[in-house]
């Protein structure tokens, strides 16, 4: 069969190449935001799953003389030495007693790692950035400046608190 | 290995550190910093200088003396001695067990004194420099009159 090279084949070539087009748009995933539920009391929070290295049971913490509050101790992963923050003191909210659902995230940011105590992680999941929000105004001043984003998890507003800025504010 | 200004520190040198009690925590004082250690009397000590470890750490939790005893810190002039409660144990550590502590602790722990950890599992030894600690601390002295 010979190649035509006439009106309906151009019309043809631009089909197939608009086909390609709209082929490519489906191919391309939408972005992605991973991030860790975790729950301080009944509130329910986020971080951004890249900040976290790891999520570990809840240990016993070991107390360090003269440290402020807001630093619950020191633990032992795998040979290393953590500092562990007490982030219900950070977001000024009631401390709570540690339970076999307590968790500690080993959060990294800015070259700045440290055990985050919570009370439970209730989930990682991968959330479209279409689905991340600005974050409100009326929010608690507690925890005001640790948000800079909010996500739906289980039809509830759920804020995402940045770990940068945790590091920073203590 | 390191060099400070009076010694060579080999990465194979070995510390005596006696471990004592403190609240929650399980501090390691090194036996070169020590120059003897004995029973606290309050009725023959009364006229010593001598300060609680819970005065000089500025720890808010109260603590259990059970059985005080006085560790007289060396290189100290006039002599001072700390109350802490009974010695546990002496152990023989390499230098190479000793971790750092981690940048935040040692970022916002007040003292220079809390100078690293040996880790043994998840049970822990807080290293304290004690002569760091008198020298650097506000302490109330003579506890029969704090």
């Amino acid at each position: 069969m010979q190649p035509y090279n006439d009106h309906t084949e151009k019309i043809l070539n631009a089909i197939k190449i608009e086909r390609q087009a709209n082929e490519k748009k489906i191919a391309v995933k939408e972005d992605q935001v991973e991030l860790v539920i975790f729950k301080i009391g009944s509130l329910t929070h986020a971080f951004y799953g890249a900040d976290i290295k790891e999520i570990l049971p809840y240990e016993t913490i070991a107390f360090v003389p003269g440290c402020p509050d807001i630093i619950k101790g020191i633990i032992n992963v795998r040979g290393d030495i953590e500092s562990v923050l007490n982030i219900h003191k950070i977001l000024q909210k009631e401390e709570s007693i540690p339970t076999r659902r307590s968790r500690i995230t080993i959060a990294q940011s800015n070259g700045i790692k440290s055990g985050i105590l919570v009370d439970s992680v209730e989930d990682v999941i991968s959330v479209p950035t279409s689905e991340i929000f600005g974050s409100i105004s009326t929010l608690d001043p507690g925890i005001r400046y640790f948000v800079d984003q909010i996500t739906l998890y289980q039809g509830q507003f759920v804020t995402i608190l940045d770990i940068s800025k945790l590091f920073k504010k203590i | 290995m390191i060099h400070s200004n009076h010694e060579t520190i080999h990465r194979n040198t070995f510390l005596n550190i006696i471990t004592v009690n403190v609240s929650s925590a399980q501090l390691g004082v090194n036996m070169n910093q020590i120059l003897s250690i004995q029973q606290f009397q309050s009725s023959k000590n009364d006229h010593d200088q001598l300060v609680y470890i819970h005065n000089a750490l500025n720890l808010k939790e109260k603590i259990d003396y059970k059985s005080p005893h006085i560790f007289w810190v060396k290189n100290i002039a006039p002599p001072i001695g700390l109350i802490l409660n009974e010695p546990q144990q002496i152990i023989n550590i390499s230098i190479k067990q000793i971790k750092p502590l981690p940048p935040i602790i040692k970022k916002y722990c007040i003292y220079d004194a809390v100078w690293g950890v040996v880790a043994n599992g998840h049970e822990f030894i807080v290293l304290i420099d004690v002569i760091r600690l008198i020298n650097g601390m506000k302490y109330t002295l003579n506890p029969e009159r704090a």
